[in-house]
């Protein structure tokens, strides 16, 4: 709600792109540095190896007009982190842009063995895909970047509350949905 | 706190990461990213939704191998997805990008116009909120803006128009123009709005092109707030879809400060403490003129100048006489209720004012332009 407030004004600060400056050199070579590092995060926002590398692609040609930017903060791979993730949520906020979803979470009981762990994983992979993009965003700063809730709130233009919030609701959807260990030996035929 | 859950989502996380290598291929194509010209993905969406029926499964492909044994008793279906990756470099579709080319094919250079919108993205807003989007500097021709941004209200072509203004001094210094676009009426409630801006590259008159990075706005509109005050007998009633929902005393600005008549468009709730960026609690505004400097409670902001419905327990006198200074003062129960009823956006109706009808360039008064003169453009004529 907050959110909505603070920006529906027309008093706000319209965030717009500084004036288009020069090509850097060493875009290269951060291209190079990060490509495997920045990679990671965008296929674990959008799911899939192909979209992840058009989000960074387009997150990329975004900023190379405005690289100085990148090159002038204190960490650039986090601005550039960011970016990626801003452009993940406000291109998903577009219905048409958002792929059929597919994930058919089961209502009966999988045969479960050994694997268990495996397939929870696999089915976590699932089940985190369906989360709120928010959500799903929130969980991958926590979860695989071990970022601290005041960065997380940052990257997603929230407050640290928020993101507190975004993180708890999506693990609750994944505890809900994920059998416990109980519920596991229960089924077991 | 650390709990199963969050091992194992930690795990998978691990796990997929661990997969994903930039390779050379990988790493020339996102160098590519430099070129003005490199194929960005919007431009391959065709291709993709072309009918294929491809879906990439969350992390369906990194897991590919396992996925396929384990996900086969049914624990999840997957997708129909064959997703390997795809090469590197992926064909282009000529389909989007070719009538760009030779819409902008005269006018492929030039300053950029950057657009950035009020609306935040997916945001949901009031059936009175114009489209605001500013543009800067400000384009002379919307000849191809206007023929290029397609509007649809729930998937179907909107019908409304754009009109150009720049409502401030500050905008004409700093060059930049508003364009307003709104129906002949309140938008639907409870509707989606896409506007698809494909304009990169497109003139925006001599000398002046697009930026290509704003290219989609996509919000909602909650339910439909028309509340009707009425001068005369200094009341306020509060409508919802088309059903009356609360009705209030009310006392507007006196003979020598009238309220603006007209229709007014809730701009914005509350305001951020300049001290520290955040929202002042309770909706308190700072209102300031000859002889009072306060904070006022669960105040709705409804013109550029500076009126607002506002918590005016100062005011004896409401259902009486109007006797503020331009403000619609309410009691604190009846504001506080309001405020939190209302979303920006939100209309107000306002009659029997004894004030001139608000102009289109304070606040939002585009309801106050005659539909025959917004539709022919504004600052800039619209053709056709």
């Amino acid at each position: 709600m907050t959110q909505t407030l603070e920006s529906a004004g027309r008093f706000e600060a319209v965030c717009e792109p500084s004036p288009v400056t020069g090509p850097a050199d060493d875009f290269e070579a951060f291209v190079r540095a990060h490509a495997t590092d920045l990679l990671r995060s965008a296929v674990l926002l959008t799911g899939s190896r192909e979209r992840g590398e058009d989000l960074l692609h387009d997150t990329l040609a975004h900023l190379y007009p405005r690289w100085s930017r990148v090159t002038a903060a204190d960490a650039p791979v986090a601005y550039v982190r960011r970016a990626v993730v801003n452009r993940f949520i406000s291109s998903r906020r577009s219905p048409s842009s958002r792929d059929v979803v597919v994930w058919d979470v089961p209502d009966a009981p999988a045969p479960r063995d050994l694997v268990d762990a495996v397939t929870d994983r696999h089915l976590l992979g699932q089940l985190i895909g369906a989360l709120p993009d928010r959500q799903r965003a929130a969980l991958m700063l926590r979860y695989f970047h071990d970022l601290p809730d005041e960065q997380i709130a940052e990257h997603l233009a929230c407050r640290a509350a928020t993101v507190r919030s975004l993180i708890s609701r999506g693990l609750a959807s994944l505890r809900r949905s994920v059998p416990t260990d109980a519920e596991r030996k229960a089924e077991r035929p | 706190m650390t709990d199963n859950i969050e091992r194992q989502l930690r795990e998978a996380l691990a796990d997929a990461a661990q997969s994903v290598q930039a390779d050379a291929a990988t790493v020339q194509r996102l160098l590519s990213a430099r070129a003005a010209d490199a194929p960005r993905s919007r431009d391959r969406l065709p291709n993709r939704r072309g009918g294929t029926g491809r879906h990439a499964g969350w992390l369906g492909p990194l897991l590919a191998a396992a996925a396929v044994v384990l996900v086969a008793g049914g624990v999840v279906a997957v997708t129909r997805t064959t997703s390997g990756h795809v090469s590197a470099n992926p064909a282009p579709a000529p389909t989007l990008s070719a009538p760009r080319t030779t819409a902008a094919a005269s006018a492929s250079t030039g300053t950029p116009v950057r657009v950035s919108s009020v609306i935040g993205q997916g945001e949901t807003v009031g059936v009175g909120m114009p489209i605001v989007l500013r543009l800067s500097p400000a384009p002379t021709d919307s000849t191809a803006f206007t023929k290029a941004v397609q509007v649809t209200v729930n998937g179907r072509p909107a019908g409304g128009a754009w009109f150009w203004e720049q409502p401030t001094a500050d905008d004409k210094k700093s060059h930049t123009i508003e364009a307003h676009y709104r129906l002949k009426s309140y938008w639907p409630a409870g509707s989606t709005v896409r506007v698809s801006l494909p304009i990169g590259g497109l003139s925006a008159g001599s000398g002046m092109v697009y930026d290509d990075a704003f290219t989609d706005l996509t919000f909602h509109t909650g339910d439909a707030h028309v509340s009707v005050v009425d001068g005369r007998s200094d009341t306020m009633v509060v409508r919802s879809n088309d059903k009356t929902v609360k009705t209030f005393a009310v006392s507007l600005g006196k003979a020598a400060t009238p309220t603006y008549a007209g229709v007014k468009v809730i701009m914005r709730k509350g305001e951020p403490d300049p001290a520290t960026g955040a929202l002042r609690s309770n909706g308190q505004v700072r209102v300031t003129g000859p002889g009072y400097d306060v904070l006022a409670s669960w105040a709705l902001r409804l013109t550029a100048s500076g009126e607002y419905v506002l918590a005016a327990p100062w005011n004896s006198q409401l259902g009486q006489v109007s006797t503020s200074t331009g403000t619609t003062d309410v009691s604190s129960a009846d504001a506080k209720w309001f405020y939190e009823f209302s979303q920006v956006g939100d209309v107000i109706q306002y009659t029997n004012t004894g004030g001139t009808t608000l102009p289109s360039w304070d606040g939002y008064g585009d309801w106050n332009v005659p539909w025959t003169q917004w539709r022919a453009g504004g600052l800039l004529a619209n053709h056709g």
